[in-house]
């Protein structure tokens, strides 16, 4: 859209933009995370920027980025293996949170990228700038695992405190329910009883054709 | 063989009553003399039971409990054009105590589930289940780590009314058939049954244990 | 000794009665929380002194499913997010494929898209206003905003094939075209709709009641409401003009005349006023729709993309070649990531969607509009009596299914 944001950040940051590009329309500056704080409090109160509206937080885990196999149509319901996505090699750095920034009467958005490493993945909270900051941040935190210091309170949003792992992480399994109340469990219905795939007791995630390789940890 | 470890205590049409025959047997073993009770059943409590039958099948107090899309059609299936009033189920009783009816509306997420079984176990008999839409029936296409896959995993369901989200005229008819269930099933004055156990039974059954029948 | 009299002893009516904060979950299965907030609420006495809104009943799991289907498998469960208004979901995701490949629908597509997304804006807000009328106890309201919502879901019904979750756009264009005779009985519904609405704000805009209810409740200003991340209806009901469609036009947008209703007191009366002032614009937009539309094909030619039409698929080498690849394999989205943003019917709707070139998402986020505004429902209740709680609650709008995902 218009490069003077990008501009005017790496101007006055100039240590702290580590790279920046336009994509579609889209402005996107990668800042390091101990600068965080202090460019979102200068875009927020700048006149020139004067981003007040936090639009969005959104987290990416990047672990599967190169080597995720394409599958579509009828073979998109198969996920890449949890021993597979275990023994990948680690491409660094592993997340990264963006956040959406738009300036209502400037009518100027820009996106800010911090990266997080996989096993660092602290990073400051912003929720003493922007006051909507705080869900989204509970929200990260829970589907991610980021630790937002400095938050007032840092729990889970969507899911429940029982819930073990952070499911948007790529190598948690897709079905791996974690139930709060006991299930029942059913006889295949389709194949019936039996030896071979299907039957009773035979969870319903080993009956499908070609799902052998699930990880069977993974609950149902 | 080895379905017998899982007991679901599914609702029989002809009613969850201990006298009936096919509870507290295994499904493949078929009594030698087949003595069907409720064919011994007196007149007068034949009577009785049409009687209440009829009220408690035309007078359902309803118990929705709305959670997503279905919420809408839902909401379509009380208003004007798909009248649920016709059949006497329009009165929704936001107190279980006070239901007969739960309508499970919507996708019930293992967050949610602890809150349905409460909400069931609160309610009073006699009552019925109804699952509103795939997502209530069976977890619809959420089959992933957030949702409960049918919300007969964790209690009992009477009616399963498929649809994403299912017309209303699609509920009502699921309703009908459930008020012919409701008009069949063995009503008395005076009941003494339990409702059915909603706990897995998971332990194994001895062979004694088989053979007198618990 | 005479004790002064009960109404002139001054200490009598400060005396302070020791009590206690008595606190209430307004649970999750509760007619008024549209099925999944649990709002745990600390009262003294009538007063709000806390409400801690928790949220994740019906947390489907979107973004992990997405990543895990095609990009037009993703398309049913955006249907499912904004369930009220699916067609501005079906949309808003749309643009987000098409903006990544760097491609433009058909312009009679843009124009279905806008009419249809139009239509399920006055679905959602009839839908909305017959909430705030069911939940104060004006049950006339809810039958009279149903009936208007029937006669708008039977048009989709024969536009899209479904009434609510119709999944209707394709990357490229619309899935299906307007049957004959369907303008005519557009143009034939839409007055009785508007009469509806009319009756609508005949029963409540000046209703005593309604009014003292509603007015003064659950006040925000501009400021404020900017820093807690409102858009939509309840930021403009703050008096700030920012509509995503005047503000960046996208689609047809910037063809149609239409305002941009602002509220001034940003409370919960004006942003009731909002919605249904929204729907006569909406209606205007819809008109105007009809009159532009352009005849022309619904879908792009491109095969890459959109599945080429079934007489290819059985007539040549080239269409069935096409077909195969784009089911099995999936559409091949070029790899980056981008944020697409568009008007729905309670605020800003988002997605983050970043894709690695392959046929599925890498990742898609979704900005509900309702997730911010209901963070901020702490900051709207506080000091007030907890009859109250019910039509800001409401006035909000909050959809579970774009909040949690």
């Amino acid at each position: 859209m218009s490069q003077a944001l990008i501009d005017l950040v790496r101007e006055k940051f100039p240590d702290a933009v580590v790279s920046s590009h336009t994509h579609r329309g889209d402005d996107v500056v990668t800042v390091k995370r101990e600068a965080l704080v202090e460019v979102m409090s200068f875009l927020r109160n700048d006149p020139q920027a004067g981003l007040k509206l936090l639009r969005q937080m959104a987290g990416v885990d990047l672990l599967t980025y190169r080597t995720e196999n394409t599958g579509g149509g009828a073979l998109a319901s198969i996920e890449a293996p949890a021993y597979e996505v275990q023994n990948k090699p680690r491409g660094e750095p592993r997340y990264y949170v963006a956040y959406n920034l738009y300036s209502i009467t400037r009518k100027h958005a820009l996106r800010v990228r911090v990266e997080l490493r996989s096993d660092d993945v602290k990073l400051p909270s912003i929720a003493s700038l922007y006051k909507t900051a705080d869900w989204w941040e509970r929200y990260l935190f829970d589907m991610f695992g980021f630790q937002f210091t400095g938050h007032p309170n840092l729990k889970r949003l969507l899911l429940y405190p029982e819930f073990v792992g952070h499911p948007l992480r790529k190598d948690y399994p897709v079905r791996k329910r974690q139930p709060l109340v006991p299930e029942l469990d059913f006889p295949d219905l389709v194949r019936g009883p039996g030896p071979g795939p299907g039957g009773a007791g035979v969870p319903m995630s080993q009956t499908h054709v070609g799902r052998k390789n699930v990880d069977p940890s993974t609950y149902d | 063989m080895s379905d017998a470890q899982y007991r679901l205590p599914i609702l029989k049409p002809e009613g969850n009553v201990p006298e009936s025959p096919r509870l507290g047997r295994d499904e493949d073993q078929i009594p030698v003399l087949a003595t069907r009770l409720d064919e011994a059943i007196g007149f007068f409590e034949k009577g009785v039971s049409d009687l209440l039958g009829w009220a408690r099948k035309n007078s359902i107090f309803q118990y929705p409990f709305v959670t997503a899309c279905c919420g809408m059609e839902y909401m379509s299936m009380m208003a004007g054009r798909y009248d649920i009033a016709r059949f006497g189920a329009e009165f929704p009783r936001f107190s279980p105590r006070q239901a007969d009816l739960l309508f499970i509306v919507g996708t019930i997420n293992v967050k949610q589930s602890p809150v349905l079984k409460r909400v069931y176990e609160q309610m009073t008999e006699p009552k019925w289940v109804m699952a509103f839409g795939v997502c209530a029936s069976s977890g619809g296409f959420y089959d992933n780590y957030a949702t409960l896959q049918g919300a007969d995993r964790v209690i009992p369901v009477d009616l399963y009314v498929p649809g994403c989200p299912p017309r209303p005229e699609q509920v009502l008819d699921g309703l009908k058939i459930l008020q012919e269930k409701i008009q069949s099933q063995r009503h008395r004055l005076k009941s003494l049954e339990k409702a059915p156990d909603v706990q897995p039974q998971t332990q194994r059954r001895s062979f004694l244990g088989k053979l007198l029948g618990k | 000794m005479t004790e002064p009299a009960h109404d002139q002893d001054p200490l009598a009516l400060e005396a302070e009665i020791p009590t206690s904060l008595m606190t209430v979950h307004l649970g999750p299965s509760h007619p008024a929380m549209h099925g999944t907030v649990r709002m745990t609420v600390t009262l003294d006495g009538e007063t709000i002194v806390n409400v801690d809104p928790e949220i994740g009943f019906l947390h489907r799991g979107f973004s992990k499913s997405s990543e895990n289907s095609t990009w037009h498998q993703v398309l049913p469960y955006t249907d499912r997010l904004n369930y009220v208004s699916p067609i501005l979901n079906n949309t808003g995701y749309i643009m987000g494929v098409e903006k990544l490949i760097g491609l433009r629908p058909t312009e009679r597509a843009e124009y279905l898209r806008v009419l249809g997304g139009e239509i399920s804006r006055i679905c959602d807000h009839l839908t909305c206003v017959a909430a705030i009328g069911l939940e104060l106890g004006a049950f006339t309201v809810f039958l009279y905003a149903m009936e208007a919502r029937e006669l708008l879901w039977d048009r989709i019904a024969e536009l899209c094939g479904a009434r609510v979750t119709v999944s209707w756009t394709r990357i490229g264009g619309v899935a299906t075209d307007m049957p004959p005779g369907w303008e005519q009985k557009l143009r034939d519904c839409l007055p009785r709709v508007l009469e509806l609405t009319d009756e609508i704000d005949t029963l409540l805009t000046r209703n005593r009641i309604f009014v003292d209810r509603t007015r003064g409740i659950g006040v925000i200003g501009a400021d404020e409401a900017i820093d807690w991340g409102f858009t939509g209806p309840c930021l403009r009901a703050c008096g700030v003009n920012y509509d995503v469609r005047k503000a960046h036009p996208y689609s047809v947008y910037d063809r149609m005349d239409f305002e941009v209703p602002l509220g001034s007191a940003g409370d919960t009366y004006d942003r009731y006023i909002l919605r249904l002032l929204e729907i006569r614009q909406s209606h205007r937009i819809v008109q105007q729709c009809l009159s532009q539309m352009p005849p022309g094909p619904i879908i792009i030619d491109d095969w890459r993309y959109a599945l080429p039409p079934k007489k290819e698929v059985f007539g040549s080498i080239e269409g069935v070649m096409a077909h195969f690849k784009l089911i099995m394999e999936g559409i091949q989205v070029p790899a980056g990531e981008v944020y697409v943003y568009t008007e729905g019917a309670n605020g800003e709707l988002g997605f983050h969607i970043v894709s690695n070139g392959t046929g599925k998402p890498y990742a898609i986020q979704v900005r509900g509009p309702g997730l911010p505004i209901l963070s901020a429902m702490p900051r709207l209740i506080k000091g007030h009596a907890v009859a109250d709680l019910i039509p800001v609650f409401d006035s909000i709008n909050m959809i579970g299914g774009e909040v949690e995902q």
